[in-house]
């Protein structure tokens, strides 16, 4: 353990990994019916008619223990992130005020293995979907996973460059990745439900899912649109005097923002549904991988900072 | 028989499927010969082999096919509908926009697969591609694509697409406001997402809907009534957010023409004392010195930083100011940036050279900077130092620097007769191949014994006109996102039947989960039912219920 915040990720992989295998079996046996239950309570209240969408506590369930263990997982990562922040901070003789620990690859794997559960376990408790669970976590996973190979993701801190030293910094990128982290459960639920609609499960069994699928992109689009292109644009203006350039990765994010676009267009005015919608919602969250990770192996940007 | 056969055709090439996958090879392959030039190459992809001609052709022809079906049927359209109508049909359809978005994305794809050249030296390019491929992909426009002329139509056709979908949406949300109430059946309002019956005590049915709606006012819900049925509404103005949303996208990409046509950014590499000239400004800028600043205790760079004064047309020092990464100075609308700092090798080199005879004497040693001359008089020539790389490379005969780093130095000179002028020789002087000359016309020997160069400011001075439009368009789309996101029109039907004292409540809202506050709406007007009445309270309620959300 070379740094503090190291252990703290190194606490949250396996109880990841536990969340994930909890998931999994509560998708596998039987859990994943959210919709349904949704249909068996649906019941009108005695007193007054309203109708409620409880859903009925199950204690012993995998998935309680999944978001128990989902939950352990975000608090060492909470932990992690914050230590990192403060040894960013030392390592930057405090250079500014305010510090995102988003600065490296490792730095970039960790907070996004604490966001993307984390934007999950806040829709859970509306959408009770093991299986998206378990492809959140199981992403989460992976990435702490490449975090601890110190060739692909050197953990070493390092202070934080010239061009990266803006409070825009912070503004900017967070915006941006809590998009990518509503993106993230979206597109887990996209996947649930192509997987479930090959097992053969008709659209109307699904609807739940789906809309917990539109839910966190329909979230997740603002948030991406005004920390790229927006926060994004007046920083780029403060430090390269002009706040469009045309850089691969500005032109990379703008396209997987539109993509998003079309999907909410042609969900909301074309009135698409089920497959179709869900195959748009996986190229959409294909189009932001491109822009976050994959435009950076092929062509130069500016905001390659190291 | 012929129609059938245009018709025949037409159903084959003109099919959604038939354009839709020719298309997505056209661009598989496409992508993939822009991102690997050497493998597959351009000049084969698009038209060296006979196979990928015909391809191209055929795909040509489909896509001919397919826009002549849509423009006769347009045609039909607008003989029967009229050009106005079917003209604002076409404008505003949605489908077109989603479709130019389609194409903007992938514009944008092979923009961050191919380098391009505002990023990019063109040398660089032409040593990547080849001349031949280089050639074809800069006739396509494939080289700098958001300048490219069809980029630039689809774009236009784009911004009046959107312009007029966003205002025959301003229409219909103005409707939608500013519709009358309508009234519901009771069995309907069972139906809706959220519903109660109310049980009330038996009373005066006029006191009962007076009651019920002093509960919706005091939730702050405007209040509307007809024929026994009471329509409670809020934020029914939440539908303009969007529309907002899509005139400030307008105005944003309308602000960023502003910047391109109107503004402008250029580069300037400064030395310390140099005076910055401000095109369209009366004043100069002086730099004064520049210097960075480590990370204590290392040699990481924390900042740059460049102390700059402005001299107004009299020669006055009004303001002197630090720019910095991050920070940039201002002054007249004018900002400068600060963006690199470094070594002047290009540009400013003072190199020291040895020069020796055929017999391999030395001459003499002469120093002198890029640009300047320097005399050998017992020889009779004059030598010109012409260009200083530091890293000298060679693509397709043309000598370029790859980086700025000192990996491979080189300098070229150029000897000419000290009388009449007339060039003699010239060759390349390589730091680290000393030997490596061009020895055929001449029997002298340049060796780079030394070169220095002076640090440079790197500055990017910026106007731009566009930044305030933008800047509000901007505020406004946040706005109106959030406020589409957290806002949602929320409305409760209420019918009181008379005769049983029954009270049905029907709610919805336009997104989002409605439940708990239909909840505590019933409540309310449970808690209103339980309470006693005062006095005279009807006329109060009734003249509080006048007013609409």
């Amino acid at each position: 353990m070379d740094f503090d915040s190291t252990f703290f990720f190194f606490l949250a992989t396996p109880a990841y990994f536990l969340a994930f295998l909890a998931y999994l079996l509560g998708s596998v046996l039987g859990n994943d019916d959210s919709d349904a239950q949704v249909h068996d309570t649906a019941q009108p209240s005695a007193s007054l008619g309203i109708a409620a969408s409880a859903t009925l506590p199950n204690l012993l369930s995998w998935v309680r223990w999944a978001t128990i263990m989902t939950g352990v997982g975000v608090l060492f990562g909470t932990v992690g992130v914050v230590l990192r922040a403060i040894e960013l901070g030392h390592a930057s003789d405090w250079a500014i005020s305010v510090f995102l620990p988003i600065t490296t690859t490792y730095e970039t794997l960790t907070f996004m293995s604490w966001l993307i559960p984390l934007a999950y376990l806040a829709f859970e408790r509306r959408y009770d979907f093991p299986g998206v669970g378990a492809i959140v976590t199981g992403i989460a996973f992976a990435m702490l996973v490449v975090a601890a190979s110190p060739t692909i993701a050197p953990r070493a801190v390092a202070p934080v460059v010239p061009a990266l030293q803006s409070y825009w910094l912070v503004i900017h990128v967070i915006f941006m990745i809590i998009g990518i982290a509503l993106f993230t459960s979206g597109f887990g639920a996209s996947v649930v439900l192509l997987w479930r609609r090959y097992r053969g499960e008709p659209p109307e069994a699904l609807k739940k899912l789906e809309e917990f699928s539109y839910k966190a992109n329909a979230i997740g689009f603002p948030f991406y649109g005004i920390g790229g292109i927006i926060f994004g644009g007046i920083w780029a203006k403060q430090a390269w005097g002009r706040y469009w350039e045309w850089d691969p990765k500005e032109t990379a994010m703008l396209i997987a923002w539109l993509a998003y676009a079309v999907y909410l267009h042609l969900r909301l005015h074309f009135g698409w549904r089920d497959l179709k919608v869900a195959w748009a919602s996986v190229a959409a969250y294909g189009l932001v991988l491109y822009a976050w990770i994959g435009i950076n192996y092929f062509v130069s940007s500016l905001h390659s900072f190291t | 028989m012929i129609r059938q056969i245009v018709r025949d055709i037409e159903a084959v090439f003109a099919h959604p499927w038939t354009v839709y996958g020719l298309s997505t090879i056209g661009l598989i392959g496409a992508l993939v010969s822009f991102s690997q030039p050497v493998a597959f190459p351009p000049t084969l992809a698009f038209a060296g082999a006979w196979y990928t001609l015909l391809f191209w052709l055929v795909l040509g022809f489909s896509l001919a096919v397919a826009c002549l079906k849509w423009l006769r049927s347009t045609v039909q359209d607008a003989r029967q509908k009229g050009w106005g109508r079917t003209l604002n049909r076409v404008l505003t359809s949605i489908p077109l926009g989603v479709g130019l978005i389609a194409i903007l994305v992938l514009i944008g794809l092979i923009q961050t697969f191919v380098p391009q050249l505002d990023f990019n030296r063109r040398v660089d390019l032409v040593a990547q591609y080849g001349p031949d491929n280089f050639e074809v992909l800069n006739t396509l426009g494939v080289f700098q694509i958001f300048g490219a002329w069809y980029t630039y139509v689809i774009l236009g056709v784009f911004l009046v697409n959107m312009t007029a979908c966003t205002v025959k949406r301003l229409k219909a949300s103005r409707n939608y406001v500013k519709r009358p109430m309508t009234r519901k059946k009771p069995k309907a309002l069972h139906n809706m997402p959220n519903t109660a019956t109310i049980e009330a005590p038996t009373q005066n049915a006029v006191t009962l809907k007076d009651r019920v709606k002093g509960a919706l006012v005091a939730r702050r819900y405007g209040v509307r009534e007809d024929e026994g049925q009471i329509l409670a509404e809020r934020r029914r103005w939440e539908r303009y957010a969007i529309d907002v949303f899509h005139v400030a996208l307008i105005v944003a990409i309308l602000a960023l023409g502003i910047t391109n046509f109107f503004g402008y950014n250029t580069m300037t590499l400064a030395h310390e004392g140099d005076l910055i000239e401000i095109p369209n400004r009366d004043f100069q800028v002086r730099v004064d010195e520049f210097w960075s600043e480590n990370y204590k205790g290392t040699d990481r760079i924390m900042d740059w930083k460049t102390r700059l004064t402005v001299i107004d047309a009299q020669g006055n020092e009004v303001k002197t100011g630090i720019t910095e990464v991050n920070g940039p100075f201002s002054h007249g609308g004018i900002s400068l940036f600060q963006t690199a700092m470094g070594e002047d090798w290009m540009n400013a080199a003072t190199a020291t050279f040895r020069v020796t005879n055929a017999q391999g004497d030395t001459i003499g040693e002469y120093e002198a900077t890029v640009g300047e001359t320097f005399r050998m008089p017992s020889e009779g020539l004059e030598v010109e130092f012409n260009a200083f790389l530091p890293d000298f490379a060679l693509s397709e005969g043309v000598a370029y620097s790859k980086t700025q780093r000192l990996n491979n130095p080189a300098a070229f000179v150029i000897a000419r007769d000290a009388e009449t002028g007339e060039r003699l020789f010239r060759t390349w002087s390589f730091s680290k191949m000393p030997q490596m000359q061009n020895v055929v016309d001449s029997n002298y020997k340049f060796y780079l014994e030394g070169f220095k160069a002076p640090q440079f400011t790197g500055l990017e001075m910026s106007w731009d006109p566009g930044v305030p439009v933008a800047y509000s368009a901007f505020a406004v789309m946040i706005v109106m996102l959030v406020g589409n996101l957290m806002l949602s029109h929320q409305s409760v039907w209420v019918h009181v039947d008379e005769s049983t004292g029954r009270i049905t409540v029907g709610g919805r809202s336009r997104k989002g989960d409605f439940t708990p506050e239909f909840e505590k709406i019933v409540a309310g007007i449970q808690r209103e039912l339980a309470r006693e009445p005062a006095a005279s309270e009807g006329d109060a309620l009734a003249h509080a219920s006048k007013g609409g959300s």
